[in-house]
């Protein structure tokens, strides 16, 4: 494989996984409970607030 | 709470390209998005998004590709390394936009924190192994059908 052939895979390759980086960046789901609990822990930590 | 793929994506093409093309993956991917492409979560585009309380996320994609293929580069790419190459990638993607989301929102630490890191840690270690298995699983099969060299000889090739 010369250099160009080889430059040539290099920019398809990163093209692809841009994509399908992209494509998954579309893709949505909903937090299921626990991460939502990992949220209330933060609001948790954050409880200082109310006594300011 | 809505959790996107864009870090599924990051950890799978860290996994399978390594670090470099990893690393310009991404890269081409930012600059997609700051050109108007509808490539960020919600069909999102424009500099505005890296710019805003979002963006280190994305900037965080970079270094996050980098350092997870340099991880699986320096030692090897199995499932169990992998595992551990991208959950330090999703910590390095969190902290990279917390500090944004802190900075661009006057938040205080415990506020960026509890709204950029803590919702995504049990969602972003299940993407991390997903990202693991999936992702070495495809790379010996890229490997196995020439599509994608060895590493050593890749990294013959992409030498700079």
């Amino acid at each position: 494989m010369n250099q160009s052939q080889s430059n040539l895979r290099k920019v398809i390759i990163c093209a692809l996984f841009a994509a399908i980086t992209a494509v998954l960046a579309q893709v949505e789901v909903t937090a299921p409970a626990c991460a939502n609990k990992w949220a209330n822990i933060g609001s948790w930590l954050n409880r200082d607030h109310y006594w300011q | 709470m809505p959790i996107s793929g864009q870090t599924l994506g990051v950890g799978l093409t860290a996994t399978i390209i390594g670090s470099k093309l990893g690393a310009i993956a991404m890269i081409c991917y930012a600059a997609l998005g700051v050109v108007g492409a509808p490539v960020f979560a919600g069909f999102s585009g424009g500099a505005q998004v890296l710019i805003g309380p979002t963006g280190g996320y994305i900037f965080g994609f970079i270094l996050t590709a980098f350092v997870t293929g340099l991880i699986l580069e320096r030692t090897s790419f199995t499932f169990s390394m992998a595992i551990v190459a991208n959950i330090a990638g999703m910590i390095i993607t969190l902290l990279c936009g917390t500090i944004q989301l802190k900075f661009v929102l006057d938040l205080n630490w415990s506020l960026a924190l509890a709204s950029g890191v803590y919702p995504f840690i049990v969602v972003g270690l299940m993407k991390a192994v997903l990202a693991s298995w999936i992702g070495i699983l495809l790379r010996n099969r890229l490997i196995r059908a020439n599509i994608l060299l060895r590493r050593k000889v890749l990294e013959i090739l992409i030498a700079f």
